[in-house]
Order: C-alpha cells, then structure tokens, then sequence
C-alpha cells in the first residue's frame, strides 16, 4: 500500500475544507432566511419589518450601513426609504446607467463608490468614510428599489456577500410589496375617513340648513296665517272705520245742543231717547266689532305661540278635533269679507268626523283653503261682479281615511298648472307669496295625507281635495 | 459568456490570426485573449488583430515554447486564441510600462481596464494579467489597493523560449516586452479559480536570514546555495562557485513558503531557483524576504502530471462547477513543469481533459511564474504553479 504523500492529505483537507466553507455559507444562508422570516413575521407594521431586515442584513453580511432606495416609474431619483443610520435619511440619489442596470436585475458591487456617478452627488461629509457598496435589486410587479450595503473599506464585498443578500431579496422584496400595500390600504382607510368626514359635515350642515329652512319655512308659515288673519281684521276694521253710526250721533249732538235752548221738554227727551237709542246700537256694534278682533288677535296669539313651541323644539300637542268646527272657526274669521263679496257658503260636513291633528296647524290649513277659495272669487269679481260666487265646503269619511273638499268658483287655473300650485315659492295671486300651498301640501303630507287641486280652467273655479289617511302622521 | 479557442501553427502573423478568427463560430466576438510563442511579432499581432478584429478587444501575451488548448500541446511557432462573446458579460483591457512605482502602475492599468468599459467604481468578477517577469508581487498589491481582495487575479508571467526577456505583452490599446497587460471581466455567471501547486514538503526547512529582492544571500545564516544543495542531497554541487543557470535542474525542488494552513497543515507558494552565482547566492523567480521561513519543496514526474489535472479539478470544486456548465478555461501553466514533464507533457493534457472534456474551450500559456487565488481567497504569486480560471454558464 503507498503511503499518503502531504499533497493528496491536504487534496483531501482541501475538500473538507471546501466542505466546512460550504456548509458554513449554508447555515448562513439558512440563518439569514430564518431570521428575516421571523422578522417577517414579527410585525404588522412593514416599515418596522424592513427596518428590521436591513438590520439583519447589516449584522449578516458585516457592512457598515445598510438601506433601500425607492424609485417611482418614469422618475429620475433614488429616495432612501429604510436605513440603519439617520445619516442616510433623505438622500436623494439621480439614476443613472449603474442604477439603471441594478434595476434591470443585475447586481452591482463598487468596491470604491466614489468612481460611481449615482454616488458621486449624494457624497458629503458625513459619508466621506464609505467606500465599497453592494447594490441588490429589489424589483417586481411595480417595485424599483435597491437595496444598498456600504462598508468603509475598498472592494470589501465579494460575490459571496452578494449571494447571500440575494437570499434575503425576497423576504425584502415581499416586505415592501406589503408596506406599499398596507400605505396604499392605510391611505385609502385615510381617504375613507376623510370622505365620512366631509359627508358628516355636509350632512350636520344640511341638518343645520335644513332646520334652519325648516325654522324659516315655519316662521314664513306663521307669518302668512298672521297675514291670513289679518286680512278679516283689516277688513273688520274698514267696515268699523266705515260705520257712520258715530257720526250720526255725534250730528244728532250737534244739533241737540244748538237747539237745545229752545225746545219744549217733551221734544228735549224724545231727542235724548234718539240719541240713547243710537248709542246703543253703535255699542252693540262695537261690541261684535270687538269680539270678532278678539278672536282674530287670539288666533294670531295661538300662531305665535305654536312658533314658540316649534323654537323650543317642542313637540305641538295633538288631539281629536272635529272638521265641522274647524271650518266653522275659518268662516266665522271671514264673515266679513265672505259678507262683503256676497259669497255663498255651503258646508256639507258630516258633524261627527274627527281627525287626530295639531289643531292651530289644521286651522291654519283650512283657513288657507279657504283664503285662496275668497282670493280667487275676489280676483273673479273684479271683471264680473254679477256673477254668484259660493263656497262649498264637504267632507266624509270612511274606514280608511277623511275625505276634505273646499270647491270655489272663483277665478280657477290651467289643469297642468294644478301640481304646481304645492310647490315653494309658485302663486297664481299677482300679490301671492307661493307659500300659502306650499305649507298646506307640507302639513297634510305630514299627516299621512293627500293633497290635490282639480280645476277644468281659467273661470270655471277649482276644487281642493284632501284626504287623511287613518294611522297618524308620517313625521311624528 | 461563451467562448471558443483556436490554434493555428502558420508562420505569418496574420494567416495565422485569420485562421484562427475564420474558426469562430460565436455569433459575435467581443475579446480576445491568447498566447503566441515569440516568433510571432508582438506589434504584427496588434495590428492584425485590430484589422480582423476592429471592434473586439484583445489580450494576448508570449509563452515559453509553445501553447496548450483542448487540442493538446503545440510547440514551436504557435498562436493560440480564446475568442469571448460578449453577450451577458464585458470584459475591459488595459497596458502599461511596468516602471518604478510599480505598485502604483498596477492600480491605474486595472482601473483603466474597468474605466475603459464605463464601469468605473464596479467590481470586476474577475482579473486576467499578465506581465514581463519580475515584481508581481507589488502588482498584485498594486491591484489589491485597487479593488480589494476579493477579486480573483489570475495570470501568468509572460514566458520565452530562452529566458532573454523576448517575451511580450499586446493588447488592442499598446504592445510592450516590458509591460502589465490587465483584462477585466464582468460577468453575471460564475467565473471560478484556483491555484495549485504539485509538490510536497520535505522535512528540509530554514529560514532566510540575508536577502534583497529575488536574491537570497543567506539561509540560516549559510550561504544559500550551499544550504539548497545540502538539502536536495548534493545535486547542485556541480553549480556551485560560479553563475549558473539551475531552471532546469531545480524544477523539482522549489523552495516552499508558507501560503497558509488548513488544520494545521500548511500549503505553500513555490520559489524557483533560476540561477546561483560566485558567492553561492540564489536568484528566485518570486521575491523572498528576510526572516521567511522556506521548505524544500520535492516533486516528480508522475506527481505533476496528476497535479495538472487536479489544478482543473480543485477549480471545479470550488464553486461545485460540472462540466456541462462550463464554457471556458484559462490556465497558466508553469514553463519549469512544462519543461520538466518535457514529452510528458501529453499525459499532463490528458489527466486535464480527465476533467476538462475536449469540446471545452482551454487556453494555456507556458509562464514563467503564476498568479493566481489560494485556497482561502488571497491572491498570490508563486512558481512551478497552474492557475486556473473556469467561465460557466452558472447565475451566482
């Protein structure tokens, strides 16, 4: 048997050699992907998962620093994004042919970066000590980083450097695809919220529009019954301020006293009997004059104080009023007007229906029916005065609902025009405010009723039909 | 990086060349690195090249006697070259007179070499140099400086038939007898290398107590060529007291200096005794310093012959290469072995195509001294070595 000679012992060292190397970079390897996938794993916060890697890669391969550098597509520059040094922060590399070929997958190790045209912009004082660099590609889908090593010694990394890195490029990789994803989730989370924002905003400002519309529709609502009451009121006054009961007394005085003197005393108390006996009937007068004002001003109370409830948020009381008395209620309001134009009033109103409703808002309501029934009749009177206007006011019931009717034969309206008569704002009146309907339309909708307008035509007068639904409001 | 290798033994430069070049079968040749024997010109080959090849790069160097390729041995007038494709690889030439400040020379041609290619700053994957003989070592500390150590440098000192310093080194850019051809290679695929050595240590050790350069006085305080004949067992006695060219005769007993050990058993680059003189000093091929230790070194025949082969082999090895993914071989192969093994030198090729299969490319010049990367990555220079460099097809 030949014995060994040194040469073939250390062929067989040499293997072993190569051997022990090759496991040592193995469990390196294997050490590095363990570590990094429980680095993975460690965090739902990507940006600490990098930061954690490139530690990691930093302690593995034994450089100085290590960090990543972003590209956007169609940019020229390299930001920093993860770094183990403050020092890296914020640079801002210009690519170039060197970084253009990393991120065409080929690795780049600059044993002296000062030589490389991407380094040579960014180097200042605080990174006058790094000389080798190893660049690794970190690229995909719509990923162009690179992930730099730096050491402060020329041409300090090798291939093998280079090998194990790229055994960490894909955890990396994988990394900043999910940090992309989760700042992509996290801003649209962020846009999400901000639009919810924006939308409670809108919606409070709508809110706040919308009551303050709704305050403001109220007050004009309460404005116009007051109008509508002040209408009989003012014409109540004309037929007072017109009276000449009070001047005939007052002449009956005048002449009394010239001639007083000279009369015989059966003369002097007939006169005084005169005079006693019109007194009277002008307080009589005045004394209906004041009960119809009274009950004017009362109702212009109950107006303003239902607004005063409505201001105080409260909720106005409902109650079961019958229709009969309602609308007797309103013509009793327009007895004078309804006396001064002639008009006919026919009620044919069944005395026991009721209905569950707000009653200053339902009286208000009818009494704009009615309103708009005289309005229409007086605008007909002004260019037919012989004409004989009527009123007719029916209602009925049965077991689904309330059925309402106000039938004129004023001055009437284009049949397409009857929709538009609810709308806010719209008036056939040259001296209308469109809101009287309006009001009324808002009032029966809110409770659970139906409004509508039938006429054939202009001087063929109109109907007003409205129905209450039985089970209450739909607001309340 | 594919590559292709041609010999051609025709006299004229450029039949020769074009022979070599109308061979070729890569669709395109980026470089081109050779060995010639000194009966081609070194200028004529510059511009023969320059005009077949006007857009490829090239480096080519002389060798001692003759060349080697898959083919087998050429001797006598002979070129041989390695045609390189381009394609996924870019490989930068370089020259310079190797003057004073030798150190210093080297770091700039290897600089040029990447700079010439718009690289500057990146790491080579490997280094291809050759050179005049004389100052490698500060060479490859000039390189070293240069890039680092991590890069293979891997080359051979340019050789000639008679040691009368006819040999050469041309490139696309200069030519020179006294310069450093350098080429860069960058390659995104393996490139693996070693250097080996077939001798073993005798249990003859000393240390050098008096030297300057390549020159050694003393060892162990004794004159060293009386020392040396003592320990091969009076051999050179027939030398001694006079100059006397011992390059032949010494090609089996170097004088070994610790590379470093691997369990405690060292390995060693080799020292070449080239000459003694009056005063029984020797001059090496290989600076050696005061106060190294050195060991007879003891070869033989069969030895290197099975050395040659295992230099391919422990290449392989090294970056667990097979041979189907190999694509090319540069070697530097030691002239003293060469001229050593003598017509042994087909059995030498043969335990190489042991491990190199014959339709892989092979390049080998006959040098006379040999760079290349030691077992643990450091590069150095030695003699009586092979150094080899494998291109494979293999992604890092």
């Amino acid at each position: 048997m030949t014995a060994l000679k040194q040469n073939d012992v250390q062929d067989i060292l040499f293997d072993l050699h190569r051997m022990q190397k090759k496991e040592e970079v193995l469990k390196r390897e294997c050490h590095t992907l363990f570590v990094a996938s429980k680095v993975l794993n460690s965090s739902m916060d990507f940006n600490e998962v990098i930061q954690n890697l490139i530690h990691v890669l930093n302690d593995e391969l034994e450089c100085t620093e290590s960090f990543i550098l972003m590209n956007q597509p169609g940019s020229d520059t390299f930001h920093t994004t993860v770094s183990t040094d403050e020092k890296f922060k914020n640079l801002v590399f210009k690519l170039s042919d060197n970084f253009e070929r990393v991120l065409e997958k080929h690795p780049l190790i600059s044993h002296d970066v000062r030589e490389i045209t991407e380094w040579k912009d960014v180097l200042n004082e605080e990174l006058e000590s790094i000389r080798s660099a190893l660049h690794i590609p970190l690229v995909g889908n719509s990923l162009r980083a690179i992930l730099v090593c730096t050491h402060h010694e020329i041409g300090f990394f090798s291939k093998s450097h280079q090998r194990i890195a790229n055994s960490l490029t894909p955890v990396a990789r994988q990394a900043i695809i999910n940090l992309e994803n989760q700042t992509r989730l996290l801003e649209e989370i962020e846009l999400r919220k901000h639009t919810e924002q924006v939308l409670k905003n809108l919606q409070n400002t709508l809110v706040t529009t919308a009551y303050k519309e709704g305050f403001a529709e109220h007050a004009i609502s309460v404005l116009h019954n007051i109008g509508n009451l002040v209408t009989p009121l003012k014409a109540r006054n004309d037929l007072i301020s017109k009276d000449q009961s009070l001047e005939e007394c007052i002449s009956f005085c005048q002449n009394f006293s010239s001639k007083m003197d000279s009369l015989p005393d059966e003369k002097k108390n007939q006169a005084i009997q005169i005079l006693i006996g019109k007194l009277n009937e002008f307080s009589g007068k005045l004394d209906k004059h004041q009960k119809i004002t009274t009950d004017i001003v009362n109702k212009i109370a109950d107006t303003i104080s239902a607004q005063q409830k409505f201001a105080n948020l409260k909720n106005t009381v409902k109650a079961e009023i019958k229709v009969i008395d309602l609308f007797n209620e309103v013509i009793h309001t327009f007895t004078d007007i309804i006396s001064k134009l002639d008009i006919s009033v026919e009620m044919d109103i069944d005395p026991i229906v009721e209905i569950y409703i707000e009653r200053n808002s339902a009286y208000h309501t009818f009494l704009n029916l009615v309103s708009n029934a005289v309005d229409s009749i007086q605008e007909r009177k002004l260019s037919d005065r012989s004409y004989a206007p009527y009123i007719k006011i029916t209602c009925h019931e049965d077991r689904e609902a309330v059925h309402l009717e106000v039938k004129d034969n004023g001055i009437g309206l284009e049949p397409q025009l009857a929709e538009e008569v609810f709308k806010y704002g719209y008036t056939t009146k040259e001296k209308g405010s469109g809101f009287g309907l309006h009001s009324c339309g808002n009032f029966i909708r809110a409770n659970n009723g139906d409004i509508k307008l039938e006429s054939e035509g202009p001087g063929t007068g109109a109907s007003l039909q409205i129905t209450l639904f039985r089970g209450g409001a739909n607001n309340e | 990086m594919q590559t292709q290798c041609f010999t051609s033994l025709k006299l004229n430069t450029m039949d020769a060349i074009k022979e070599c070049v109308e061979k070729c079968t890569l669709p395109s040749i980026s470089h081109v690195i050779g060995f010639s024997s000194i009966s081609h010109d070194p200028k004529e080959i510059q511009i023969c090249l320059k005009e077949i090849l006007p857009n490829a790069s090239f480096h080519i160097s002389s060798s001692c006697l003759g060349t080697m390729t898959q083919e087998g041995v050429k001797k006598g007038d002979v070129i041989s070259l390695m045609f390189f494709e381009g394609k996924e690889a870019s490989f930068g030439t370089s020259i310079a007179q190797k003057e004073k400040g030798i150190r210093n020379i080297a770091k700039e041609v290897v600089k040029n070499s990447i700079k010439c290619i718009d690289r500057a700053g990146e790491t080579p994957s490997a280094i291809w140099i050759t050179g005049s003989p004389g100052a490698e070592e500060k060479i490859l500390e000039g390189i070293t400086s240069a890039v680092g150590s991590n890069v293979p440098v891997v080359g051979g000192s340019s050789g000639d038939n008679e040691i009368n310093g006819k040999w050469f080194q041309v490139t696309n850019k200069a030519h020179s007898n006294e310069g450093l051809a350098v080429t860069s290679f960058f390659s995104e695929n393996v490139i693996s290398a070693s250097f080996h050595c077939g001798y073993n240590p005798s249990p003859y050790k000393g240390v050098i107590t008096k030297s300057e350069g390549r020159t050694v006085y003393e060892i162990d305080n004794r004159p060293a060529a009386l020392v040396y004949n003592e320990w091969t067992g009076n051999r050179f006695a027939d030398f001694l007291g006079a100059y006397n060219t011992i390059l032949s005769e010494s090609g089996l007993f170097p004088l070994g200096r610790k590379a470093g050990e691997i369990a405690e058993i060292p390995y060693y680059k080799l020292s070449h005794p080239e000459s003694v003189d009056e005063t029984n000093r020797i001059t090496f091929f290989t600076d050696i310093k005061e106060g190294e230790e050195v060991v007879l070194m003891e070869g033989d025949v069969e030895e290197l012959i099975k050395r040659s082969g295992k230099a391919i082999n422990s290449a392989m090895k090294v970056s667990e290469l097979e041979p189907n993914e190999i694509t090319g071989c540069l070697m530097t192969f030691c002239a003293g072995c060469m001229l050593t093994l003598d017509f042994r030198m087909d059995e030498a090729f043969a335990e190489i195509s042991q491990y190199l299969p014959s339709h892989i490319p092979l390049l080998a010049g006959f040098t006379f001294g040999e760079q290349g990367q030691l077992v643990e990555g450091e590069n150095a220079h030695g003699n009586l070595m092979f150094s080899v460099v494998l291109f494979s097809n293999k992604r890092i």
